[in-house]
């Protein structure tokens, strides 16, 4: 083996720099080595994101139940309406006739009015929506009221334009129930109209709105002290990690380590640590805060009214979050160490 | 250390030219100031010195005498409050980082007295590292390390921690490290005081061999008497400046002052 050395000696070179891979070797070597430390700091990591998560997720919880229960208790007010109208709706007939596309809540609707064991809903559409279930054909209008308790009128395109009296004519009950505001003569003459949805007053919407903005007001505040509390976490984590290696950093100087390349080992640790240290953090808090609130309201229900979307950008976001606070609370001390004149590295005592 | 070839060694140190009178490091009334909660420390105060090219030079100082400020300075590890210092005629101040870190990396090999090993990286890797910022990379680079762990009787032990192995063991490992880019230079602070008297008369054979075969300067801050015999000159260091300078054979290392 032959050691080439330089040509003339007493010109200064530029040093080397070094490719990246010997960079992640070292890094992977030191987080290896130092597993102990390592995990520490992580879970310094890992504690920030979860909280900041379980934050987040709660109010996507509180969000989900609060509009879940509002919803349910919509259906069962539609209900009690049409109830005392028609009694009991166990065994009886119910004609359906359906103008444009339903609503997620009248699909909830109707499946609630299922719940009750009618014996037949029929079903005819005016303009051909999608059907409502497969065990309900679709009849003709003639037919939809044939010994029905009461003929309820859904979707978004507003009243047929039908002969109610002559649909009327077979019915058991002359009750129509209608999701949307009915008018004219005819159908009033016909029967007892019941209009299910109720329209809020001008007060309620006023008092509704102020009740959100005071929410969303807190939910920021709220968050903006978990980000605060999830900074805090991970820069001193971090902080205290690079700060205990000042000597070490002091070496590397002395053995010929360019400051570019102290940055670039800083950079790399302090990223696989944020994106270890977020995933688990994001994990975690998540399943704490479902697991929290399903205590609360039931896991059913929390599970069921997530918006399991906003969740996964909230999730992503906190990954974000976590590498990009990893990295700035990192290079700080290290660009500083990698800064130092080594003989002030090397005197550093921690 | 007798069954290694010393051709290799030579190999691993090859000079182009050699010029026994060639002032490798020139230190020109160098002065320190340390300023810590406004109070100033003079650590040195004005020290001229010349090192050649091939010497052995020992420093003795008690602690506090300036002794590793100096070493600092002549090392290219800390600036001078005021003052050059010169190695290889080149006036280390006007050199970029980019330019000090190849100084440090190709010129200068440094022992410090506590160790300073990496300490999650095994004898070979510490070894290994100043050949990795030179740019040395895989087989060549392992098995030049595994030759020079051999030299300084770490052979056997290539794959431990700093942290399994005794302070001796550790501090060979520290020389190796020093000798892995063959450097004109070695720095040595204190280098067999955490040794034993074999083992740190072996780490003083090996720094003069490598002195008087292979024109190595070693510059030593040390209290060891075989060091001391061992070395061309010893110059005092005494409250920031150099006190007196001389060769061993004019010095009785019967007096108290040694013992």
């Amino acid at each position: 083996m032959q050691i080439v050395m330089a040509s003339n000696k007493n010109i200064i070179q530029n040093q080397v720099r070094l490719p990246l891979s010997v960079a992640l070797e070292v890094v992977l070597q030191g987080l290896r080595t130092r597993l102990g430390r390592s995990i520490v700091t992580i879970t310094g990591v890992v504690l920030g994101i979860a909280f900041l998560m379980s934050i987040l997720t709660g109010q996507l919880a509180r969000e989900g139940v609060g509009r879940e229960t509002q919803t349910r208790a919509e259906i069962s007010r539609m209900l009690n309406f049409l109830v005392a109208e028609t009694g009991p709706l166990k065994d009886r007939v119910i004609g359906v006739i359906q103008t444009g596309n339903r609503s997620p809540l009248e699909d909830r609707f109707l499946s609630s009015l299922a719940d009750e064991g009618p014996k037949e809903v029929r079903w005819h559409s005016v303009q051909g929506a999608p059907a409502l279930s497969v065990s309900t054909p679709r009849v003709e209008a003639g037919a939809v009221g044939q010994d029905a308790s009461a003929i309820l009128l859904i979707g978004d395109g507003g009243a047929p334009s039908l002969d109610w009296n002559a649909l009327a004519s077979g019915v058991r009950q002359r009750v129509f129930a209608a999701t949307y505001p009915l008018d004219g003569q005819a159908i009033n003459n016909a029967g007892t109209v019941i209009e299910l949805l109720r329209q809020p007053r001008a007060e309620e919407i006023a008092k509704q709105e102020q009740d959100d903005r005071k929410a969303a007001f807190r939910a920021t505040w709220i968050i903006i002290i978990s980000l605060g509390v999830t900074v805090i976490g991970i820069s001193n984590a971090m902080l205290m990690s690079v700060t205990e290696r000042f000597r070490e950093i002091g070496t590397m100087k002395c053995l010929g380590a360019l400051s570019g390349f102290i940055r670039t080992i800083f950079l790399i640790e302090s990223s696989l640590m944020g994106a270890v240290g977020g995933l688990a953090g994001t994990i975690v808090g998540a399943i704490f805060s479902i697991v929290a609130f399903g205590f609360t309201y039931g896991l059913g229900l929390v599970l069921s009214s997530m918006n399991w979307g906003l969740l996964i950008v909230y999730g992503l976001a906190s990954l974000v979050a976590a590498v990009v606070l990893s990295i700035v609370a990192a290079l700080y001390p290290a660009n500083f160490a990698s800064r130092m004149v080594p003989a002030t590295a090397l005197r550093t005592n921690i | 250390m007798t069954d290694l070839q010393t051709t290799r060694l030579a190999e691993l140190f090859e000079r182009p030219e050699t010029d026994a009178r060639r002032k490798i490091i020139r230190a020109v009334n160098v002065k320190k100031i340390y300023t810590t909660n406004n109070t100033e420390t003079h650590a040195l105060r004005g020290a001229t010195l010349d090192i050649f090219q091939g010497e052995y030079l020992s420093i003795m100082g008690p602690s506090g005498s300036g002794k590793s400020t100096l070493f600092n300075m002549i090392g290219g590890l800390g600036k001078p409050t005021s003052g050059k210092v010169y190695i290889d005629q080149v006036d280390i101040a006007q050199l970029d980082h980019n330019e000090l870190a190849w100084l440090r990396c190709r010129k200068i090999g440094y022992i410090f007295q506590s160790y300073n090993l990496i300490q999650v990286m095994t004898c070979l890797e510490n070894v290994m590292l100043p050949m990795a910022f030179a740019g040395v990379k895989g087989e060549e680079a392992r098995e030049k390390g595994l030759y020079i762990l051999k030299l300084v009787g770490l052979g056997h032990r290539p794959l431990n921690k700093p942290a399994e192995l005794s302070g001796g063991q550790q501090q060979r490992c520290a020389i190796a490290r020093a000798l892995a880019n063959s450097p004109e230079i070695v720095l040595a602070d204190e280098p067999t005081a955490n040794l034993d008297q074999k083992t740190g008369a072996e780490m003083i054979d090996l720094l003069a061999k490598l002195q008087k075969e292979l024109n190595v300067t070693i510059v030593s801050a040390t209290h060891d008497l075989k060091m001391l015999k061992t070395s061309d000159r010893i110059l005092w260091i005494k409250d920031g400046r150099i006190d007196k300078m001389a060769r061993p054979d004019e010095i009785d290392f019967t007096s108290s002052e040694f013992h």
